[in-house]
């Protein structure tokens, strides 16, 4: 039974383009410009893109209609978060329970998320203010290490991240307490046509760049896309592929189940699942494709690029593009003005997702205790910020890497999973069916019900024992094999405190269920 | 670029681009069919 106390009418949407836009906002982040374009060239290049669009079809598109659907559904019975969703799909007690992962995902990755956020507002003023001009490659790595490790003073004062930290998750509170419409909406209506005009911006820079001796944009586009088709046979590469599927469109987070629950109960949702979904695809295809790596071949050239891509996304994002915009043509107001835009089209890709992270927990508290979103914003917000801290300080200790892993990862895979076998099983598909199709503006070919009902779980399950048992999956990270000595204390303290952190929310869930209990005067 | 990762790009932009624009057309248009 719906635990949900009965309150004032639920917030809605403004528009549609509103809608959408906030949604594609919850999907378009950083992976779309950092992830993408090494998954691709480390898993076959242009071939890669066979297993993508087919993982795109048959996972990913399927979860957002449901997921969708799933909210609409729940927001109809004034449920705004998984637990009183799942509750509503399936009466048994543990359903609820379920539901922590739609609360626990969100508010951890929020956590992390809005840390990394946070150097992308701080690497937009460094642009503006020149801080990393006439760095070479080993000093612009010493400029991020410096910002990242609080013992390590060379280049940044202590006081540097925590500043950024309390601005870029300040901000994140200001505009979710604001509500949805006013603030959410209001965000995404500015931030995503600005993100799409700064990276066409800075696309057009790049691919219009003449040669260098180490490289030039078509010998980056021909990196990027050149197919190798021994890939194909790799199952790795079809995992990675579903995996970056996942990891871009945001699905199995929670987000998207508490956005769709403030739709109407005619929406469509099958048109506009699609629109986010493709929305997401050109700035992660077309625009986050077309700009790290080109820019970085350009310059240093593939064995180069190679090396930074291997490095990691932070080493791409942070370090590497620097340094190609200060060799721009054009000087170094030209380089200024490019950093300004990419770090500045980063951090609107980062605010529009963590604002999406932080409605669930804020439902849930409005919903079940009553509490006021602004009472709500300024709870999560102080967890968020007294958590972040540990971030901060214990980075290089892999505290982030931890929760990045078992929330941001490997979490998002077991929600999806536990979704699509409530939505498309124990709810039915029949049913389900029906539900993503209520008021659908185009006509849903009836093969993805048998795509929803079988082949996605079953992709889910391949995903979820791959990420078990290969060489760097949860199995080994449990046992901390991957992991130097020193940094075993640090990762034990991170899986405490998430430990922590799941275990809180379930007396919450807990408590909420019997104080709808009491107030409806029967048994929880 | 060579031929290979020429059609992989542009088959890759076409579909995505083609599946935007067929999304934001019908949603423009508005009437349920």
């Amino acid at each position: 039974m719906s635990a949900a106390a009965p309150g004032p009418a639920r917030e809605a949407w403004g528009s549609r383009l509103g809608l959408i836009l906030a949604m594609a906002g919850n999907a378009v982040g950083l992976g779309n410009f950092l992830r993408f374009p090494r998954q691709a060239v480390e898993n076959g290049g242009g071939t890669f893109m066979i297993p993508y669009f087919i993982a795109l079809i048959l996972v990913g598109i399927p979860l957002m209609w449901m997921e969708w659907g799933i909210g609409r559904r729940g927001g109809q019975r004034g449920e705004g978060s998984t637990p009183g969703m799942f509750d509503a799909l399936w009466s048994q007690p543990v359903a609820k329970y379920l539901g922590v992962l739609g609360l626990f995902m969100p508010l951890v990755v929020l956590i992390y998320y809005s840390y990394i956020e946070s150097w992308t507002l701080a690497w937009t003023l460094f642009s503006l203010l020149g801080s990393y001009r006439g760095l070479d490659q080993e000093g612009m790595r010493a400029f991020l290490a410096s910002y990242q490790d609080l013992q390590n003073h060379s280049v940044h004062g202590f006081w540097v991240p925590f500043t950024f930290f309390f601005v870029t998750l300040g901000l994140n509170i200001w505009i979710v307490s604001r509500g949805l419409s006013r603030g959410i909406e209001r965000l995404a209506r500015v931030a995503m046509p600005l993100l799409f005009l700064f990276a066409a911006a800075l696309v057009i820079r790049v691919l219009t760049l003449p040669p260098t001796p180490a490289g030039s944009p078509a010998l980056g586009l021909d990196f990027m896309y050149s197919p190798e088709w021994s890939a194909l046979g790799n199952p790795g590469v079809w995992l990675a592929a579903a995996g970056q599927i996942f990891f871009t469109l945001s699905v199995g987070m929670g987000t998207i189940h508490a956005y769709a629950s403030y739709l109407k109960n005619e929406d469509d949702i099958v048109l506009s699942g699609v629109a986010t979904c493709a929305t997401n695809e050109t700035a992660e295809v077309v625009l986050g494709g077309s700009l790290a790596i080109p820019a970085v071949v350009t310059f240093f050239g593939v064995s180069g690029a190679v090396q930074i891509a291997r490095a990691g996304g932070y080493d791409l994002g942070f370090v590497a593009m620097p340094l190609v915009f200060q060799q721009l043509p054009g000087g170094p107001v030209i380089g200024a003005v490019a950093g300004v835009l990419w770090f500045g089209l980063l951090f609107f890709a980062g605010i529009t997702s963590s604002v999406a992270m932080a409605t669930p927990c804020l439902s849930f508290l409005g919903e079940h205790f009553g509490w006021s979103r602004r009472r709500a914003a300024v709870a999560v917000g102080a967890v968020a910020l007294a958590l972040g801290l540990c971030h901060i300080v214990f980075y290089t200790g892999g505290f982030l890497d931890e929760w990045d892993y078992w929330a941001g990862t490997f979490g998002l895979v077991i929600l999806a999973l536990v979704e699509s076998v409530l939505f498309m099983w124990v709810f039915g598909s029949d049913r389900a069916w029906a539900e993503i199709n209520r008021g659908a503006q185009i006509r849903l070919p009836v093969i993805f019900k048998y795509v929803m009902t079988y082949v996605t779980p079953v992709f889910l399950i391949l995903m979820m024992v791959w990420w078990t048992v290969s060489p760097d999956g949860a199995l080994p990270r449990l046992l901390m094999k991957p992991f130097a000595q020193s940094e075993h204390a640090t990762r034990w303290a991170s899986r405490a405190v998430l430990v922590g952190i799941l275990v809180f929310q379930l007396w919450l869930i807990k408590a909420a269920w019997a104080r709808r209990a009491r107030l409806r005067g029967g048994a929880p | 670029m060579s031929d290979g990762a020429l059609l992989f790009m542009g088959l890759a932009w076409s579909f995505v681009l083609g599946l935007t624009g067929w999304c934001f057309y019908r949603l423009l248009r508005g009437p349920r069919s």
